[in-house]
């Protein structure tokens, strides 16, 4: 037979070679010093190749139990929307923090978590007094951050109505506008960030008081009418477009895999600009160059851009407060976050799942473990 | 379902392996088997093996584009930053690692796929089911595409020690 060529002699020392071509290249070889020659070359290469590719290889890690992937995960979808990974988004409502000794309670239910099953979509969007934790990605160093919190301007409600809707450690990422605007829906006073119109129901996993009936994600007014706020709720507008009609609580959403987070297209204004629109300094967390300061072309809501050295973006969504409620739910917030269980929180951070001052925040993604730490202590 | 507990237990890892040459990203790799076989689960693919690998590739593919789509808008805003490296290794790991992924970037499309495939411990079947090739040309593309990597690396470090002077 002739030479044996190159690709026969890569599948012979891969093994994929059948017997019968096997034998005639084994053949040829033992009277064939030049494609001995090759052979032991050719051997090297592949050594040589394979040696390289383990040096990028990832790291070992121990395979997550099967178990794990039954959990609802809403990571993949609700992470389409956004850029991937490298999103960091926190949501903080100005001023919409806990009143007084909201706290405490707040955490006692997120110590613990129950474990929602999987439940059909209808019926899990308003669960109250739930919360869906996944432990998938509890050991991981993190980076997605995402902070959802809604607290009603309604002053008598403000208690039991006030909750934290938390995603699963694993899905932080969302699309944060939408969310908020459907939280709008419910109480007109909101940040958030959160569940997109693809996600599953479980995404949508609240942690509630028990006494509170209020829904985060609502897709009719008919799900939970009575917790409709109308007077308060504006009209929904993303990008100027009405998504909804707001007083009745009907929200069309709108799938946008396609589009990253929507306040990326709002119109950069200036600091100053950004200031009158809150009424106060904006908030922004210190230490991280401003990327830029956006204004919501619908509403009296601006973002903040931050960047950190680790390519990852901060989005600070801030809402201009109700000016009456001004002066209390500053101090509120004071007492808030003097009052924060951090030990209790300490309980939920092994879900990824922290505490700055009220505010629940949740991550997920590339940001090691220290990069969080100060982030966070720079957040509080 | 035992079925695919196997092949979980077995093919996990190489999913993984397979996934971060494309995102480079371990934690994101790990996110994207694991999306894989939450998919198969629900799909039950007659061959899982192969269909999480081609699952796999067309998430990494997917999600090549959404991040240069990102790297293009922070572009624009002029403030990309670099990747951060994993904290445990040292910077000679990551020198190479580097060098091994430039490497791998300068081989072509299906020579790449060939390569990591294979690495990713499927075999020529299976890497001919999945990319079309014929199985008798995966040998010679295997073989053009470790010696292009091999090449192409060294290359790369010759090129740092020439620009250190």
């Amino acid at each position: 037979m002739s030479h044996v060529d190159e690709g026969t002699l890569h599948a012979y020392l891969d093994g994929e070679l059948a017997p019968v071509e096997r034998e005639r290249v084994d053949t040829h070889l033992k009277g064939c010093p030049a494609c001995q020659a090759r052979l032991a070359e050719e051997r090297a290469l592949i050594e040589r190749a394979s040696r390289l590719l383990g040096i990028a290889a990832p790291p070992e890690r121990a395979i997550p139990p099967l178990q794990q992937l039954r959990q609802p995960r809403l990571t993949w979808r609700l992470r389409r929307p956004v850029a991937w990974a490298a999103t960091l988004i926190l949501a903080v409502g100005l001023g919409w923090y806990a009143r007084g000794s909201m706290m405490p309670s707040l955490a006692s239910d997120t110590a613990e978590p129950v474990l929602a099953p999987a439940a059909p979509p209808s019926t899990a969007v308003a669960r109250p007094g739930r919360v869906v934790d996944s432990p998938a990605y509890a050991d991981r160093p993190l980076a997605h951050l995402a902070l959802r919190e809604r607290l009603s301007d309604s002053g008598k409600k403000d208690r039991d109505e006030r909750h934290l809707a938390t995603a699963p450690a694993a899905g932080a990422e969302s699309n944060a506008l939408q969310s908020r605007d459907s939280m709008a829906v419910a109480t007109g006073a909101v940040a958030t960030l959160g569940a997109s119109a693809e996600q599953k129901p479980e995404a949508a996993a609240q942690l509630q008081r028990p006494a509170a009936p209020s829904v985060a994600v609502r897709r009719q007014a008919a799900a939970a009418p009575a917790t409709a706020e109308p007077q308060a709720a504006p009209p929904i507008n993303v990008d100027g477009v009405p998504l909804g009609d707001a007083a009745s609580g009907v929200i069309s959403f709108r799938t946008r895999r396609a589009t990253p987070i929507m306040s990326t297209t709002w119109p950069i204004i200036t600091r100053q600009p950004a200031r009158d629109v809150l009424g106060v300094e904006p908030v922004i967390i210190p230490g991280f160059a401003v990327r830029a300061y956006r204004r919501n072309p619908a509403a009296r809501e601006i973002v903040v851009e931050q960047v950190t050295d680790a390519g990852t973006a901060i989005t600070l969504i801030e809402r201009r407060m109700d000016p009456s409620q001004d002066e209390l739910s500053r101090a509120d917030s004071a007492i808030a976050l003097a009052e924060a269980p951090l030990a209790k929180a300490k309980a939920v951070n092994e879900r990824l799942a922290r505490f700055v001052g009220p505010l629940r925040i949740e991550i997920d993604g590339p940001l090691t473990s220290d990069s969080l730490s100060s982030l966070l202590e720079l957040a509080r | 379902m035992d079925d695919l507990a196997d092949v979980y237990r077995s093919t996990y890892p190489a999913l993984v392996r397979f996934l971060y040459r494309k995102v480079w990203d371990a934690d994101r790799a790990e996110d994207l088997a694991q999306e894989a076989f939450a998919r198969a689960l629900a799909h039950r693919p007659e061959n899982p093996r192969g269909w999480l690998f081609v699952v796999a590739a067309n998430m990494a593919r997917d999600e090549a584009r959404r991040a240069a789509r990102e790297r293009r808008h922070l572009t624009l805003l002029k403030s990309e930053p670099d990747q951060t490296p994993p904290l445990d290794d040292t910077v000679g790991e990551q020198l190479d690692r580097e060098r091994v992924r430039r490497a791998l970037d300068e081989l072509t499309p299906r020579d790449r796929e060939v390569l990591l495939l294979w690495d990713a411990g499927q075999s020529y079947d299976e890497i001919a089911a999945q990319t079309g090739l014929a199985k008798g040309a995966v040998g010679t593309t295997l073989a053009r595409a470790r010696r292009r990597l091999v090449e192409a690396y060294e290359k790369g470090s010759e090129a740092e020690h020439v620009a250190r002077g």
